[in-house]
Order: C-alpha cells, then sequence, then structure tokens
C-alpha cells in the first residue's frame, strides 16, 4: 500500500482551488456559494448549517487574511470539531487528534496563502489534515512494527460512554452497527463532512471514486430500512 | 469547487438521520473543550523559522508519592523532531500548579522557555538533557528549545513543541 509521505504544498493544493481569480472579495465568495449551494428542499436542520459552516468558515478566513481582528479565532472555532471527528474516524487517539488538528491550522498560517477560494478552506483543512493523520499512523506502526492497513484506520468511538446517549440516539448507534465497516465508515465520513473529499475518501476506503456515491446510497437506504421496520413493528 | 458525482441526491430523511448521527457522534466522542484554545494559543507563536515537534505518545500514571490517594495524575508526554526528542513528565502540585520535568536528547546546552498565557520561564538543559521548571501555572503551555553553542550542532533552528494543557 502506498503512503502518502508528502506535505501539502503550494502545487498540491491546486487541485482544491477554484482557480478563476487569486482573490475574491467576500461578496464574491458569497456569490459563488449560493450558485453551488443546492436548492432549498434538501437541506434540513443542521445540515442546513452544514453549507453555512464552508459559508461562515470561508468568511472568516477571508477576514483573517484581511487582518481583520478575530478572523482566525473564528475560523477555529467553527472547523475544531470537524477536524477533530475527522481525525479521531481516521484512527487516531485522542492525544494524536489534537495534536493533528493544531498541526493542521498550523499549516493552513504557514502555507494557507495559496488557497485562491476562501470556499476551499475547508476541504484544505481536512485532506491537509487526513494526509497527515495517514502519515502519522504510518509512522507509528513503523515504530510498533507493524503495517498499516485498511482494517484499522477508522476507529469508531468508544461505545462505553453510550450512557450519554438517548434513546432515541441508542436505537440509532445499534441499527448503525449492525451495517457493514464500510457503510459505518462512509456514514461517518458524510455525516461530519458538509462536502466530502471524495478523492480522499476513495484513497482511504480502496473503493473507487465513482462507487462513492452509489455504496453512500446503499448504506443509507440499509439503514432507512431498519429505521422504518422499526417504527412499523 | 469540483464536485465528483453526488448522485443519486439525498433527500430531506437521509440528511435528518446524518444528522443525528453526527450527534451521537459528538455525545460518544466529544472534541476536548479546550481544544480550540490551545489551537489559537499555538498560533499565536508562530515562528516560521522554528521546527515543530509531533507528539509520539502521551499517558497518564499515578504519581509515585500520591498514589495512595490515588486521584493525582502525572501525564508524560513524548515529543520528537527530526533531530531532538523531548520527554516532558507533569505532575500537579496543590494549589492547581504543576511541576514539569523535561528530558531532552541530544539536549545537553540546549535553552529552554516555557511560553503561558501569562509568564514566559526559562532555564538551560543540563549535559544530560534534562531541564525543570518547579511551578507553572495550570493552562496552555509550549516549550521552545533553542540552540547556543554548546549544544549539538545538528540543532540549527529552535524546535517547538505543540502546545499543550498543563
Amino acid at each position: 500500500m502506498t503512503v502518502e509521505t508528502s506535505r501539502p504544498n503550494g502545487n498540491e493544493n491546486l487541485e482544491m482551488q477554484a482557480g478563476d481569480s487569486f482573490r475574491r472579495t467576500r461578496d464574491q465568495a458569497a456569490e459563488s456559494l449560493r450558485r453551488s449551494a443546492a436548492p432549498g428542499p434538501r437541506r434540513h436542520g443542521e445540515h442546513g448549517d452544514a453549507g453555512d459552516l464552508v459559508t461562515k468558515a470561508a468568511l472568516a478566513f477571508q477576514d483573517y487574511r484581511d487582518g481583520v481582528p478575530g478572523g482566525i479565532d473564528r475560523l477555529v472555532r467553527l472547523v475544531s470539531p470537524l477536524l477533530w471527528h475527522t481525525a479521531r474516524y481516521c484512527g487516531l487517539s485522542a492525544a494524536e487528534a489534537e495534536d493533528s488538528v493544531q498541526q493542521t491550522f498550523l499549516a493552513l498560517v504557514r502555507s494557507g496563502s495559496t488557497i485562491s477560494d476562501p470556499l476551499a478552506v475547508i476541504r484544505w483543512l481536512t485532506v491537509t489534515l487526513r494526509r497527515q493523520a495517514w502519515k502519522d499512523r504510518a509512522l507509528s506502526a513503523q515504530r510498533s512494527g507493524t503495517e498499516p492497513n485498511e482494517e484499522d484506520l477508522p476507529r469508531e468511538p468508544s461505545a462505553e460512554s453510550a450512557a450519554v446517549l438517548t434513546d432515541e440516539q441508542r436505537r440509532l448507534w445499534a441499527h448503525v452497527g449492525a451495517l457493514s465497516d464500510r457503510c459505518q465508515r462512509l456514514l461517518a465520513v458524510i455525516a461530519f463532512s458538509p462536502r466530502p473529499d471524495y478523492a480522499a475518501i476513495a484513497r482511504e476506503m480502496t473503493i473507487p471514486i465513482g462507487s462513492i456515491g452509489p455504496t453512500r446510497a446503499r448504506c443509507l437506504d440499509k439503514l432507512r430500512t431498519r429505521l422504518q421496520g422499526e417504527e412499523w413493528s | 469547487m469540483t464536485d465528483f458525482d453526488d448522485r443519486p441526491r439525498m433527500d430531506r430523511y437521509d440528511l435528518e438521520i446524518l444528522t443525528d448521527l453526527a450527534a451521537v457522534y459528538d455525545a460518544l466522542d466529544p472534541m476536548p473543550p479546550v481544544l480550540p484554545d490551545l489551537i489559537l494559543f499555538a498560533l499565536g507563536a508562530t515562528d516560521l523559522d522554528a521546527e515543530m515537534a509531533r507528539l509520539v505518545e502521551s499517558e497518564a500514571a499515578l504519581a509515585g508519592t500520591r498514589a495512595a490517594a490515588g486521584v493525582e495524575l502525572t501525564r508524560r508526554i513524548t515529543f520528537s523532531s527530526e533531530h531532538l526528542s523531548v520527554m516532558i513528565a507533569i505532575e500537579p502540585l496543590p494549589g492547581g500548579a504543576v511541576r514539569l520535568d523535561g528530558w531532552a536528547a541530544p539536549g545537553a546546552g540546549l535553552h529552554v522557555e516555557l511560553r503561558t498565557s501569562g509568564t514566559e520561564l526559562t532555564t538551560e538543559c543540563d549535559e544530560s538533557g534534562r531541564f525543570v521548571f518547579e511551578s507553572v501555572p495550570a493552562g496552555p503551555a509550549q516549550i521552545v528549545l533553542s540552540p547556543t553553542a554548546g549544544s549539538d550542532p545538528a540543532i540549527s533552528v529552535p524546535v517547538h513543541t505543540p502546545a499543550i494543557s498543563l
């Protein structure tokens, strides 16, 4: 299995750039989002906010670049939870995940000027984090003398603390647990990433990029069937 | 932004399920609330010339003398950069402060700064790479080890640890 060892740099970031203009104004960024956002009915509840997370992060990032006080503060507080869960689901321990999220923001401060479109900042952060997490896991496997493999890539949150869940959440969690590993991993990624990086997911899960959409649909169908079956019983 | 094939599109019920699932993960495995503050603390010190050490290992162990009480934990954290390894032990003191013992390798002669939100403490590594901060206020902190004339020539730039919570 190929281990990604390179650090993100300007050239790699090109894939994450929309590339129209080097520097967009806030209005242009907002307009761009309006064009790319899907129309109304699909958006709902907090997932309506998932699209907003991209916009809010873009605005905070643009403020940071423009030297507006508090821009970086807003960006860090907005995006840290998403990056934390991404790191955990990449198989990092809690301490490693903390370190990894911190390194990711340091990388942004050091090389974020290569991001031409502020709307791409969340994708840039999650891609950078995933690359680094994969590299860290390869190094840690090297130290312990074991090869990293696909099976131990994602780590589910400990169910020891299931006591914190509501009855409804416990039911959902049980149904999710009955799905295949592949479904569980994919649903976890999609639940946290408003616009997941399909190329990275495909590489991590070793499935073709074209299969992700259909796999996601199959997994959600199975979960819906289980949830609805329960409601009717 | 390039969108890869996102079809078949998710409907409202799919999104409700995913929202609920995200809430389950948040409840089961919440982000440590202090993390954003640690990140902002670390960003406040970004020195583009410095090398950033990465966390290698973190463990908590019962402190020897306090094991009987079974409450206070000493944390040991190991960091590593290209030319330097640093291990620190953080021992809670009565009153909320901590004692920080460190070992750097190759550490002889390195100058050590401990950045905290209120103060900056400094000391030097002894010949064996050992350094101590007897009493440090709790909160975000970061260690910076800088080369001197007497330190290993392989270490040519200051090395930062990530920000940690003391």
